[in-house]
């Protein structure tokens, strides 16, 4: 640590040069943590678990047909039938709207019907009985709902006592200390009282840019509606000739009309369409910033290099060893980088609370702070190799030319 | 003596092709990725119709009843940005603002009267009525609105868009020729030209970005129809309703039309105000509007700020790209300094033979500018390339987004050529001050 000294005091006197470097490193810091950060929640939206079996599903629209009522149910129902028989269907239900179609429906939830605002917000689902199945999600307490809860009808039904079945999400902002107490716990939509009947663990809702979109219900009525939505379970890996066979056997009948017929896999790559592109650009941003910096730091290096030729030929001359040249230039580079880090920490502190005052994001956690050192220290570390080991190179004849 | 210098500057940076290189590099991938966000940001937020937009403006009510608060927004009661049918009927019958229109929506399976059946494709409509165009100042390829009248009548008549008139019609000229929407025969009236309004401020943030509908009929048209609001667009009820029930839906309280108004003069707006909050007084002696009054009447920046269209991400990744352009403005700034550095020997030569420290700051300061200049060229075309492979990307947006306009182009130069002066004002600094005699030693 004896070349400690003569390092600082080097840097003292130049000043301006190591200066630059430390603030462009400063800056990058700030940038790198921040945008890390962004990409880190991007990525976690983007991956969520759905609950839905992904690879299986697809659903599609057609409209009612019949005039009245009791007519309409009627074909609906043979319908389901005719879809449920085809060899390549593994199950098919109704479903009001679609997981991630950006459409949908939802309610503001009350523990208390007199309270005056509500405790929060969820979607709902309403279809068949058996949609849980058919969506593949996984109940993780109470039970499902059976045929007898089944009803079609032309209001959302919200009188009717089936119980609802909710995510887990919503169970925990309701309950938050435990959120078991959920199971059999009453909800109130507007004044009408539902009886919470099971959990599910994961489902995601109708809109992906939502910020209540993990908490959804379920409730078993065939809300008759313009269309239908149909939600089909192929089997596995048959997912595309079961969409075929669907068509094919809708348009026997040629005035058919089968609209938005689509995999679950579609809707969740337009759903995340925003967050994908983001999530490409930041990673560019950060290479392009990782990359900057390392050219900072090797332009730097050189020129210091260049600047202190005679300096270096002096010391080799005086008996210093290639490898203190080396360690010389590393521990001047390390002594930079640590301190553009730390005002970096501090700059990005400051940011951070900035974004999260004025655009609401969510604060860094203290791990980023770590990360981001280190990715910096190791790329600096790498920029500085090329050019210590070129000062390591000079002879100590240098220092006897041209003082 | 000018030309000589800007000869020298173009000699001194032929001279070290790393370095000019690298300078010239760091700068244009800062500026680049700094255009890039910034075009975007700026499009997004440019006024969408400059020459009306403190004229136009959308009206909200406070509908909603006693028990059912619309929602929360930042801690306080909001209101819904639609208007219930009778209410956009009432307003609409007032005709109390120069023009005003209704805004809704529907979806039908349409086709040519040529095409088959089966060839129908399903397809989002907007209703509106006549005034529309003229207060959004659509653009018209052929054709043009519909008449006062054609609205009264709820006549079976049709705007298509450009895109929708390629598809059906080969871009022909279809005036008069025959839609099938919903198994009703429509004619055509109208055929839009690009209409590349960004943001689309008459619909909500979600829709904002998208483009223009393909098919645009009377609103009477659609309640004569009895058809119902589709269902890609948005509704918010309370009360009784029954939602597949057209006659249920129209005589309920739930919100669904947007309603926009054309004013003389920006001053107008407190005197209309004045007449919704009389209208909302009348309803009320009927039993409606029971909660506390708060309606409003938003110009359209007033109104795109309230929805925030831009959402915070465009804003963020804008002071992130500033911030990228910031470091690689500090790392030129380096090579500059190494650079003149290594032209000691030159500065003190040229300074034993007369020149000026300020003859030496001119030649350095047209090497930075050009320096600049050349930087901010190629920074334009980086930028260009990182457009269009945004658009790539997002390809959700509107590509319009994704073209720079001249005034993006002139402050990119500007920008590259100021920012690198102004961080090359300290390396010419430190350059002006070599002392002649200790260069001239090492010569």
């Amino acid at each position: 640590m004896k070349d400690l000294k003569p390092i600082i005091v080097s840097l003292l006197r130049a000043k301006m040069a190591p200066l630059l470097l430390i603030l462009q490193i400063a800056v990058t810091f700030t940038v790198l943590v921040n945008s890390v950060y962004l990409m880190a929640e991007k990525h976690a939206d983007i991956t969520a678990p759905t609950g839905l079996s992904e690879d299986v599903l697809f659903s599609f629209q057609i409209p009612h047909r019949g005039e009245e009522q009791s007519q309409k149910i009627a074909n609906m129902y043979r319908d389901l039938e005719s879809i449920r028989a085809l060899e390549s269907v593994a199950q098919v239900s109704i479903i009001n709207s679609m997981p991630l179609s950006n459409r949908g429906g939802g309610f503001d939830i009350r523990l208390d019907p007199d309270e005056p605002g509500y405790v929060t917000k969820a979607a709902i689902y309403t279809g068949s009985f058996d949609l849980i199945d058919t969506m593949g999600a996984k109940l993780i307490a109470g039970e499902g709902f059976d045929l007898v809860d089944e009803d079609a009808r032309r209001d959302f039904g919200l009188g009717r006592v089936t119980g609802v079945i909710i995510t887990k999400a919503l169970a925990q902002s309701l309950f938050p200390e435990d959120w078991h107490q959920a199971l059999g716990s009453t909800i109130y939509l507007h004044q009408t009282p539902h009886t919470i009947r099971g959990v599910v663990e994961y489902l995601a809702g109708p809109w992906s840019f939502w910020q209540h979109k993990k908490n959804n219900m379920i409730f078993p009525t065939i809300f008759l509606m313009t269309d239908i939505t149909f939600l089909v379970k192929a089997h596995e890996g048959l997912r595309e000739q079961s969409m075929k066979d669907v068509v094919e056997l809708l348009m026997q009948d040629p005035h058919r009309q089968i609209d938005e017929l689509k995999s679950i896999t579609e809707f969740k790559e337009e759903a995340y369409q925003a967050q994908n592109a983001a999530y490409t650009t930041l990673q560019a941003v950060i290479v392009g910033l990782v990359l900057i910096t390392m050219l900072g730091v090797f332009g730097q290096t050189r020129f210091s290099v260049l600047k202190r030729r005679k300096h270096i030929g002096t010391r080799r001359a005086l008996g210093a060893s290639r490898g203190e040249i080396i360690r010389y230039f590393t521990l001047e580079n390390l002594l930079l980088t640590s301190c553009g880090v730390f005002i970096g920490t501090l700059l990005t502190i400051l940011a951070n609370n900035l974004l999260v005052i004025h655009l609401d994001l969510s604060p860094v956690p203290f791990v980023y702070l770590i990360y981001g050192c280190a990715v910096v220290i190791a790329s600096g570390f790498i920029a500085v190799i090329q050019p210590a080991l070129k000062a390591a190179n000079i002879s100590p004849a240098e220092a006897t030319r041209t003082v | 003596m000018l030309y000589y210098y800007i000869k020298l500057a173009i000699f001194s940076l032929t001279r070290t092709p790393l370095l000019s290189f690298l300078m010239i590099a760091t700068i244009s991938v800062g500026i680049a990725a700094t255009m890039v966000t910034y075009t975007i940001s700026y499009m997004m937020n440019k006024d969408p119709i400059p020459s009306k937009s403190e004229r136009l403006f959308t009206v909200h009510l406070s509908s909603w009843g006693l028990d059912n608060m619309y929602r929360m927004r930042d801690g306080k009661e909001d209101i819904p940005i639609f208007v219930t049918y009778q209410d956009a009927i009432n307003l609409y019958n007032a005709q109390k603002a120069s023009k005003q229109t209704i805004i809704g929506s529907s979806k039908a399976m349409t086709r040519s009267s040529e095409q088959s059946v089966n060839e129908a494709i399903s397809t989002g409509i907007r209703s509106t009525t006549y005034e529309f165009f003229d207060m959004f100042n659509a653009p018209f390829l052929y054709g043009s609105g519909w008449s006062a009248s054609e609205d009264e009548q709820g006549a079976q008549v049709v705007i298509l868009s450009k895109q929708r008139n390629e598809i059906l019609f080969d871009g022909q000229n279809s005036i008069g020729k025959e839609v099938i929407i919903g198994g009703i025969v429509h004619r055509v009236v109208g055929v839009f030209d690009d209409w590349p309004l960004i943001p689309r401020f008459y619909l909500e943030e979600y829709d904002a970005l998208s483009e223009v509908r393909d098919m645009f009929i009377p609103f009477r048209t659609q309640m004569n129809n009895e058809w119902v609001a589709s269902r890609d667009s948005s509704m918010f009820c309370w009360g009784e309703f029954e939602l597949s029930d057209f006659y249920s839906v129209i005589n309920s309280e739930c919100v669904w039309l947007y309603f926009w108004i054309e004013l003389e003069s920006a001053e107008g707006r407190s005197e209309y105000l004045d007449f919704v909050n009389n209208y909302a007084q009348e309803q009320r002696s009927l039993g409606r509007f029971q909660r506390e009054q708060m309606n409003r009447v938003l110009n359209v920046n007033e109104s795109l700020s309230r929805n925030n269209t831009m959402g915070n991400e465009s804003k963020v990744a804008v002071w992130l790209a500033a911030a990228f352009l910031f470091a690689c403005l500090l790392n030129c700034m380096s090579l500059m300094m190494t650079k003149f550095h290594g032209k000691g020997g030159e500065v003190g030569l040229r300074r034993a033979i007369g020149a000026s420290k300020q003859d030496i700051a001119l030649q350095f300061g047209l090497e930075t500018i050009m320096v600049g200049l050349i930087g901010g060229i190629l920074g334009l075309v980086l930028a260009n390339i990182g457009l269009l492979v945004t658009a790539e990307v997002y390809s959700h947006l509107n590509t319009e987004l994704m073209k720079m306009n001249m005034e993006i182009v002139i402050t990119t130069l500007l920008l590259s050529i100021v920012t690198s002066t102004l961080f090359g004002l300290y390396p010419i600094y430190k350059a002006c001050k070599i002392e002649p005699s200790g260069q001239l030693k090492s010569l």
